[in-house]
């Protein structure tokens, strides 16, 4: 066992590049970098949130570490040991120890098989438990732990509602008493007083098991309320990082301040200040040069297009990657509201 | 009715439906099939008042997008009864929409009345282009030529914030980004200036950053073109930057409706105050645990005695709340709450 404060999971420039292939049309190969030069790291019974938009990098930082994808380059250290060279026998006994919960837990639920069954399943690819008997019992404790009741131990996927199919996908991660989980947009997909449901169950059960937990998100205001830090992506790359409470009270880079402006608000009488971002996110083909963000930025510089993307402190804990952190936001703090 | 054409009026406009774009009462829509009638709104009664935008919310199985498509009259093989389903059009003749004949309710389809919906791609047409499909509504429905149509598109185009216009008029859906497409689905609801449009979830599909530029583009040309809305969402944020006023569905009927300050700030339905309980605040610390509402959405063949929330209300009381379905009654003003106990509660 490693101590308390050694981090449990070490990601260190982690990359990938899909290379395209030449299509129908005869375009040219090229180079999609889905993901630049991450590096976190995660303790036991934190949570790290990884926020994005759409092409982000995000989802394939969580399948990368689990190498559900394989990296192209960096490193992963789980509990000292990198992931990356192992062989596929070798990386199973870190399997059981890493775990994920997806966006839609319907589709990674076999509509043929039932729920006792596919909770089952990983106690015997994991070997836990001897006996059919023993394993049945993990069953109905692991129903009872996600507020499912056994008595629907029979049942199958499609009878059970949206929020039940999570707690089923959350059962199963858990199944093998993982020490990580990455949870992948784990309530995007539910109504609304659901997802309070999940997040609380999913809160609880974090404490209670002391997990390491991913936590991929687009929701900043569950992001705000379950993780104890946040990374902010954009087209790859890692922008800003830093505690919770300082990212949302005190953000360091123009992508996170308005990313966090254009949070609704249910309050109709909070009239917050929006920064309203011109333009899509540029294609990952072909990103802009230095700062990813600058072709979108309203505090960009020619500087900008050059520097190298490096995320530097600003204060304990807190990195961004603006190389105009200073003239932007002062030392401590926005220099002005945004207005 | 007989022959009706640009200048349809009905006998006389009743005194204060004129003062309503739109003017649902008692809606219903019954769904028939093997299993028997299913009902799936129920006495929805809305008002949309001109210039202004009343947001629907609710979570899947209320009833919202139905509710609309009722309206739209793009409702097939339900059984649709009203009161009153009225709208006035832009020169202020009130029109049944119930008792028009289908040719006519086409006519008023993306001319009166237009809709967009949440995933534009499904909406466009993959193999036209997108000025084409602008220059088609008005050439159908302006009866004006092909190229004035072509060059209307364009300025559409502009007109919600597309870039380079021209060149983006020959572009093909999928050539176009996600919020780019939405914008073209907003020029088409727009193309003629509709009196009311509806807009069923138009920025869920998109990222928050890009749901930003889209809400704020509809705000920006809902004050330049005045018409109003009806927009459907589940978020209560977007509610918040949208709505002037609201109506709660759940489960097929509407529980708490108002202006968007009484709703939100001093709602009277345990469930709209259960809703804004469970969704933390992006722009506050943590509060502790979330305060979720427990159980789930009934089915719709298998709805609950009395008040359909009362299984998961924690106000609820037996010989009350389950016996039969509350009326929806004033609390002050326009602010109508579906509870038989909301005199007596203070949530």
């Amino acid at each position: 066992m490693s101590s308390e404060l050694a981090p449990i999971l070490e990601v260190k420039g982690l990359r990938k590049v899909f290379q395209l292939k030449a299509g129908f049309f005869g375009r040219d190969d090229g180079a999609l970098v889905a993901v630049q030069n991450v590096s976190f790291s995660i303790r036991r019974g934190e949570i790290l949130a990884l926020v994005g938009e759409s092409g982000s990098g995000k989802t394939t930082t969580g399948r990368l570490i689990l190498r559900l994808m394989e990296p192209s380059g960096g490193s992963v250290k789980f509990d000292g040991e990198d992931l990356l060279p192992l062989s596929q026998p070798a990386m199973r006994a870190y399997r059981k120890r890493m775990q994920i919960v997806f966006q839609d837990p319907f589709s990674s639920l076999n509509p043929y098989t039932r729920i006792g069954d596919a909770l089952e399943e990983p106690l015997v690819i994991h070997h836990l438990g001897q006996t059919r008997r023993e394993r049945r019992d993990r069953v109905s404790e692991l129903m009872e732990m996600v507020g499912l009741s056994p008595s629907q131990i029979d049942r199958f996927p499609h009878e059970f509602s949206g929020g039940q199919r999570q707690r089923i996908g959350i059962a199963r991660a858990l199944a093998v008493e993982p020490d990580f989980v990455v949870a992948d947009e784990p309530v995007s997909a539910l109504d609304v007083s659901v997802q309070a449901q999940i997040v609380n169950l999913l809160e609880s059960l974090q404490e209670r098991l002391s997990l390491a937990m991913l936590f991929i998100a687009h929701d900043l205001a569950i992001v705000r309320h379950i993780a104890d830090n946040v990374a902010v992506m954009y087209l790859g790359h890692i922008v800003e990082m830093a505690p919770t409470h300082d990212i949302f009270a005190n953000p360091k880079h123009p992508y996170t301040e308005a990313l966090l402006s254009a949070a609704p608000i249910p309050d109709p009488e909070v009239r917050h200040q929006r920064i309203v971002l011109e333009g899509d996110i540029p294609s990952p083909l072909n990103p802009p040069s230095g700062c990813p963000f600058r072709t979108r930025c309203r505090h960009a510089r020619p500087q900008c297009a050059e520097a190298p993307m490096q995320l530097r402190a600003v204060a304990p804990g807190h990195l961004t990657a603006c190389i105009r952190v200073e003239q932007i936001y002062g030392v401590d703090g926005p220099s002005h509201p945004a207005a | 009715m007989s022959k009706i054409d640009g200048t349809m009026t009905m006998a006389k406009p009743q005194q204060d439906a004129a003062d309503f774009v739109l003017e649902v009462d008692d809606l219903a829509v019954t769904f028939h099939g093997e299993a028997g009638a299913l009902s799936v709104v129920d006495g929805v009664s809305l008002r949309v008042r001109p210039g202004k935008t009343l947001s629907v919310v609710g979570e899947s199985g209320s009833g919202k997008s139905v509710t609309s498509l009722a309206i739209m009259g793009l409702l097939t093989g339900a059984k649709v009864t009203a009161k009153t389903l009225k709208l006035r059009d832009r020169d202020g003749a009130i029109m049944d929409l119930l008792d028009l004949p289908e040719k006519q309710l086409r006519r008023l389809r993306g001319y009166e009345m237009a809709m967009i919906f949440q995933e534009p791609m499904t909406s466009l047409n993959p193999s036209h282009t997108v000025g084409r499909q602008i220059a088609e509504v008005l050439h159908i429905h302006k009866k004006i030529g092909a190229r004035e149509a072509n060059e209307a598109a364009v300025a559409m185009l502009t007109r919600v914030g597309i870039p380079d216009a021209a060149r983006r008029a020959d572009a093909y859906p999928h050539e176009l980004s996600g919020g780019m497409r939405q914008r073209v689905m907003i020029a088409i609801a727009l193309a003629c200036n509709p009196s009311l449009m509806i807009a069923d979830e138009p920025t869920t599909a998109l990222d928050v950053t890009i749901q930003a530029q889209i809400i704020e583009e509809l705000r920006r040309l809902q004050d330049e073109l005045g018409m109003a809305m009806l927009f459907i969402t589940h978020d209560l944020g977007v509610v918040a930057e949208v709505a002037h006023d609201v109506a709660v569905m759940y489960a097929g009927q509407v529980v708490e409706q108002g202006s968007v300050i009484e709703v939100l700030k001093h709602p009277r339905h345990p469930y709209t105050r259960g809703l804004l309980n469970s969704v933390p605040r992006p722009d506050r610390e943590r509060e502790g645990k979330l305060r979720a509402i427990p159980g789930r959405v009934p089915d719709m063949g298998n709805m609950p005695e009395g008040c359909r929330f009362h299984p998961r209300c924690a106000y609820a009381q037996a010989g009350r709340c389950d016996v039969a379905v509350p009326p929806l009654e004033t609390a002050a003003g326009e602010h109508k709450v579906r509870c038989v106990r909301w005199r007596e509660l203070n949530i």
